[in-house]
């Protein structure tokens, strides 16, 4: 595309945004504004109506390339192209169940009750060993005070969290739940809300800079 | 007798895929694999149903079948229809390398439309309220005691404050990653900036401490889940019930 | 020679004018038979081949008489220059050879007179008005200077030019010498100071012994004169002394000496009579030596061309004879010259090339093994510009014969580059050729520890249940109630039953396990108030675990789908959708889950009633704004979720609490919303046991208290995993720090 077409793009991310980062500047009542303001609260609430309808039509794109890729990979004979044909399998047989008969009707929901959601908590579940391991090896591989503060604080918290080396009824297990909370809420909050300055300070920087079209991450 | 019903062949299938996933901390082996590829394709396939279904079907085809229909040459089908059809379908034009590039007005709005929630978000949710919450650190009625307050309770609220206020700063200062250059050309903080960003590096080595603690808290429980799920499958078969 | 096609009957190509076809004597055709030297008729028999063939002529006018040519002056008489002109020129005129059979056939240049009148003691003729060319003008105006010194010496007036000859500067000292060495066959050309002995023949008949006048028969057909030039020194160059050296094996050394090329000098010119070369040294009648213009023997017969020394001295050399230097091609000469000397038989070792030649010689060049045969066996040349002529190369035999390379020719002269890429080309082959090393996939490492962990908190958490029998009482409720619980049980409190209360479900089937229990105290305090419940998810799972745990835990209170809660469904679009939601929530969902009025399942195929029914619900009546729900309750597992939700409500939700349901992980960065002075979350509940304690706040008994001795097991389990990590960790560390 020659530059016409870029500046339309930048044009029209640069002005749907700029309508919808008014309204948060400007407290509407509970009653509908009429005028311009009407005008402009309507047209935000179209945009950004828009913008959710896309977003599921941006998934349905990603599940093509998904059933993309992996169609390739059983037609050129990838090693393990039989993971990705019983990948396409299951992906078909639930699109179909779930266009034809609902994604509330029982059929689907059986085989979320039966695959996804015991398949997924099983995952979480490897996570406690997975995360033991790393807290056991710890010390072991960052030998300083970073490591030494963090893992001294996760033994605190969870010695002060519920039962375990100390018991609830134990009379110290009223110190280790007043160190417990005093971390949780004196020390990590400092520290979260430097994070979640530090966080929103960056978004903002980005979004900025996409609001200016200083970037431009949808091409020409 | 066990009536095999839907509901104990799901629950069975589902204790199966329990015991393939949990062969991982052996090793990496084929039931794994399968039950991890059986879990996409049906993830996958339901989310792209619900879409369908849930937002896609009630804005693009509901309007022309719903009662009365829909006048689809007015003004008002041009905003509910004839433009989220037209953007739709140029987005689905990004599936074709030829045409991807009549997609990018769908794109760039959706991406405008971010970025103005991200930046409208982050200020008004975030920034402010924080940064106000940081500065009410010092009000007076959190550092001066209060009437009738404990001395140790006034300490420990003051102290508190100064800490959070601390941690909050020299987590910032951790952040920012400018230096200047020096006479021999190397690029170092400056010794007050330095010593705020240890400061802050050790209040965030505690927060991800706590937030382990909490992950592993809730792993734990998990773990304990999906194994009393097996006990009630076993207890099902065993005891018919 | 050009590959030219020519027609049969064509005698010189029409292109480049090489003869197609060998002279013969008497214009016999090359093809009808090889000629043979013997055949070839004397000279001056048979009509030339071309009319304006002046050798030819020439050798007609040996045999016969003259042709008067009208408009050449009168034939010089040689015969009368016998004792004056040069006598190898009357050889020349004299050639038995067919081929020296006469003159040329235009007249006789002008600058001959002068050698004629000289012979002739005349003055030569000069006409008035002709034309004298400068440099024969010159000639004569030193000639009237010198006819004196002529006439004391003794010799004839006529010999002048030939005085001159005589009188040529002598050649630097030992340079004769050097170039006789060098060339033996040279020896006989080069002007000598001393004179030859008293009665040996002059110089000039010693040396050109064949160019006196002989018998007008000559067998031996000499070809037209060729000015070889340089090339007359080359070997194999027929008349080249050289040649004449290696090909004069039975002659005697002396004779070889005296041998010069026939060819330069086999012009007869028409007077004396030839002889055979072999007959000696042939004289025609005035004396000059007769030396055939080939030198062809096929009876085996070597033609002796005696050579008069005396007549060469006076020649004038060219200055490069004069800086010649031994070569070692010399060295071979002086031996060739011992061996000669010593062998009595006619044996002749191989002529050395002069020394300038020598160097010209390529260095790598074959050594050709090929014997060249003596000149007699030769064969005559029948096509090309070299017609006629014997020893000429063939090209057959020394290109497609594949010949063996001398030892000095395996002999390479390499750069110092070349030797480095010949190095590094060797290099590379030899990498090619190497063996390359089966990369081993590196072992993997036995992962103990993780199986040691797996197999103690699997050992943990299916122990519980057997606490009864080991006599084990599980772990005590917890007993202290966090400060967050308060508040937060007053806010469910204060909700007002007749709005409905929205739950978010936006967390993964992966934390269910958790997150059930947690939410499960809020939901049931809720329940237990009989708040309408309304659900929603940003998840495309959310729907369908909402409706599970609800299902779960309303069995209790009788709350089914549809009058005590009611699913609104998936909500796309992530933070967008959020605050649509917030500003109107009609807007952004568009259709419900498992809404019940649609039948509970839904119908098949497409129905916009059903899916719109959703809004006309009783429970959602009034539902415009997010601040008319009753409360938003948010149910994550992450902390992005949370936030979302704290950034984007807080504008439209009015006085309606946002209650956060977290899991225990996430409580660090949602908390700073909580404890702000302008809070965003208005409660918070995170962990089981905030639950638990919120559970016994209420005076609830829910699922959070089945799993506690779980919890508890994992709990104490994995405390002990980490602290002895820990404690290990220092040890380590200790350790290596008393080794430093």
């Amino acid at each position: 595309m020659k530059i016409g077409a870029y500046m339309l793009w930048a044009a029209t991310a640069v002005g749907t945004g700029l309508i919808v980062l008014l309204g948060y500047f400007v407290q509407l009542d509970a009653a509908a504004p009429i005028g311009l303001l009407g005008t402009i609260f309507g047209l935000r609430l179209l945009i950004m109506r828009w913008a959710v309808l896309l977003a599921a039509v941006g998934l349905v794109l990603g599940l093509v390339n998904l059933f993309t890729v992996h169609w390739r990979k059983i037609s050129d004979q990838e090693r393990g192209w039989g993971y990705s044909a019983l990948l396409i399998l299951t992906f078909f047989i639930t699109l179909i169940l779930g266009l034809v008969f609902g994604p509330d009707s029982r059929v689907v929901l059986l085989l979320f009750n039966a695959i996804q959601l015991p398949v997924e908590a099983s995952l979480g579940a490897l996570l406690a060993i997975t995360l033991t391991l790393a807290g056991f090896r710890t010390l072991q591989r960052r030998r300083d005070l970073i490591g030494l503060a963090f893992i001294f604080t996760a033994l605190l918290v969870l010695i002060g969290s519920g039962p375990g080396i100390v018991p609830n009824a134990s009379p110290g297990f009223e110190l280790f739940s007043g160190l417990r909370n005093w971390l949780a809420q004196v020390a990590a909050a400092g520290g979260a809300r430097g994070v979640l300055l530090g966080v929103a300070l960056g978004s903002i920087l980005t979004g900025l800079r996409v609001l200016l079209a200083i970037d431009r991450p949808y091409g020409d | 007798m066990v009536e095999f019903s839907l509901d104990l062949i799901g629950m069975l299938f589902g204790a199966l895929l329990t015991l393939m996933v949990f062969s991982y901390v052996i090793k990496d082996n084929v039931l794994f694999r399968i039950a991890m590829y059986l879990f996409i394709g049906v993830a996958s396939g339901y989310a792209g149903a619900i879409a369908v279904r849930n937002v896609i079907l009630p804005a693009l085809v509901d309007p022309l079948l719903g009662s009365g229909g829909l006048n689809v040459l007015g003004w008002e089908a041009l905003g509910t229809f004839l433009i989220p059809w037209v953007l739709a379908i140029l987005m689905t034009l990004k599936l074709s390398p030829r045409l991807a590039r009549f997609g990018s007005l769908p794109i760039a709005m959706l991406v405008g439309v971010g970025a103005a929630v991200v930046v409208g978000g982050g200020i008004t949710g975030t920034l402010i309220p924080q940064s106000l919450a940081a500065a009410d650190s010092l009000a007076p009625e959190n550092i001066f005691p209060a009437t009738g307050e404990p001395l140790s309770i006034w300490l420990e609220r003051a102290v508190s404050a100064l800490i959070v206020l601390l941690a909050t700063i020299s987590t910032l200062v951790y952040f920012r990653f400018a230096a200047q250059r020096d006479l021999t050309g190397s690029t170092r903080r400056s010794r007050l900036t330095a010593i705020l960003a240890y400061i802050g590096r050790v209040f965030i080595a505690v927060t991800f401490g706590v937030m382990y603690a909490g992950a592993l808290t809730a792993a734990i429980l998990i773990l304990g889940q999906r194994f009393e799920f097996l006990r009630q499958v076993i207890n099902t078969l065993i005891g018919g019930s | 020679m050009c590959s030219t096609l020519n027609p049969a009957e064509a005698e010189t190509c029409v292109s480049c004018g090489a003869r197609l076809k060998p002279l013969v004597a008497g214009g016999a055709h090359p093809e009808a038979e090889e000629p043979r030297f013997d055949d070839l008729p004397a000279g001056g028999e048979g009509e030339p081949d071309e009319p304006d063939d002046w050798l030819a002529r020439i050798r007609a006018g040996v045999s016969e008489e003259p042709e008067p040519e009208p408009e050449e002056p009168p034939a010089p008489t040689y015969s009368e220059t016998a004792t004056g002109s040069p006598e190898w020129l009357s050889g020349m005129r004299n050639a038995e050879d067919p081929y020296n059979q006469g003159g040329p056939d235009e007249a006789i240049p002008e600058w001959m007179d002068e050698f004629i009148a000289a012979g002739e003691g005349e003055e030569p003729k000069s006409e008035e008005g002709d034309d004298v060319p400068e440099w024969l003008a010159r000639v004569r105006a030193r000639k009237a200077f010198q006819p004196q010194e002529d006439s004391d010496s003794g010799e004839s007036v006529d010999d002048d030019w030939l005085n001159k000859l005589r009188s040529v500067p002598e050649p630097e000292e030992g340079a004769l010498e050097e170039l006789e060495q060098a060339e033996p066959g040279l020896e006989g050309l080069l002007p000598r100071e001393d004179q030859p002995a008293a009665g040996e023949p002059p110089v000039e008949e010693q040396i050109l012994p064949d160019l006196k006048p002989g018998a007008g028969q000559d067998p031996y057909p000499t070809p037209p004169a060729i000015d070889l030039g340089v090339l007359s020194d080359l070997p194999g160059v027929p008349g080249s002394p050289r040649a004449l050296g290696s090909q004069a094996e039975e002659q005697e050394p002396e004779a070889v000496a005296r041998r010069v090329s026939a060819s330069g000098f086999g012009i007869d010119w028409g007077e004396g009579e030839g002889k055979p070369p072999d007959e000696g040294v042939a004289e025609d009648e005035s004396g000059m030596p007769h030396v055939p213009a080939l030198v062809s023997d096929e009876s085996g017969e070597r033609p002796v061309v005696e050579i008069d020394e005396s007549s060469l001295a006076s020649i004038e050399l060219p200055a490069w004879l004069d800086n010649l230097t031994p070569q070692p091609g010399v060295e071979q000469a002086e031996e060739f010259e011992q061996e000669e000397g010593a062998v009595e038989e006619p044996d002749l070792a191989p002529a050395t090339l002069p020394s300038w030649l020598e160097a010209m010689r390529p260095v790598d060049t074959f050594r050709s093994e090929i014997e060249i045969v003596p000149e007699d066996v030769q064969a005559v040349e029948s096509v090309g510009p070299l017609a006629g002529l014997r020893g000429v190369l063939m090209a057959e035999p020394v290109v497609a014969i594949p010949r063996t390379s001398s030892a000095t020719a395996a002999r390479l002269e390499v750069t110092e580059r070349q030797y480095a890429q010949g190095e590094l080309l060797h290099r590379l082959i030899e990498e090619e050729q190497r063996e390359s090393m089966i990369m081993r996939r590196p072992s993997r490492p036995i992962p103990l520890a993780r199986w040691i962990i797996s197999f103690l908190m699997l050992l943990a958490v299916l122990l519980p249940p057997s606490f009864s029998r080991l006599g084990l009482h599980g772990f005590s409720h917890p007993v202290d109630i966090p400060r967050e619980l308060v508040p937060l049980q007053g806010l469910v409190n204060s909700v007002p039953t007749d709005r409905p209360a929205l739950i978010v479900f936006d967390y993964t089937p992966g934390y269910s396990g958790e997150l059930d229990n947690v939410a499960g105290a809020l939901i049931q305090h809720a329940l237990s108030r009989a708040i309408p419940l309304v659900t929603l998810s940003t998840r495309p799972t959310g729907p369908p675990l909402a409706e599970r745990l609800l299902s779960e835990l309303g069995a209790p209170y009788a709350a089914i789908n549809g009058q005590a809660y009611l699913h609104l469904g998936y909500l796309a679009g992530g933070p967008t959708a959020v605050q649509l939601f917030a500003i109107s929530p009609r807007d952004a969902v568009l259709t419900g889950f498992l809404v019940p009025e649609t039948g509970g399942e839904a119908a098949l195929g497409l129905g916009p009633q059903a899916r719109a029914a959703v809004w006309q619900h009783p429970l959602l009546s009034g539902i415009n704004r997010l601040s008319d729900f009753g409360m938003v309750v948010v149910i994550t597992s992450g902390t992005e979720t949370a936030r979302n939700w704290a950034e984007q409500t807080h504008p439209w939700i009015g006085d309606s609490p946002l209650v956060m349901v977290l899991t225990a992980g996430a409580e660090p960065l949602v908390r700073p919303y909580y404890e702000s002075t302008t809070p965003l979350v208005n409660g918070i509940l995170t962990g089981l046991p905030a639950a638990l304690a919120y559970e016994n706040l209420n005076g609830q008994q829910s699922s959070a208290g089945d799993v506690w001795n779980i919890f508890g097991i994992g709990m104490l389990t994995v405390e002990l995993i980490l602290l002895a990590g820990a404690l290990y960790g220092a040890a380590a560390w200790l350790l290596s720090l008393r080794k430093r």
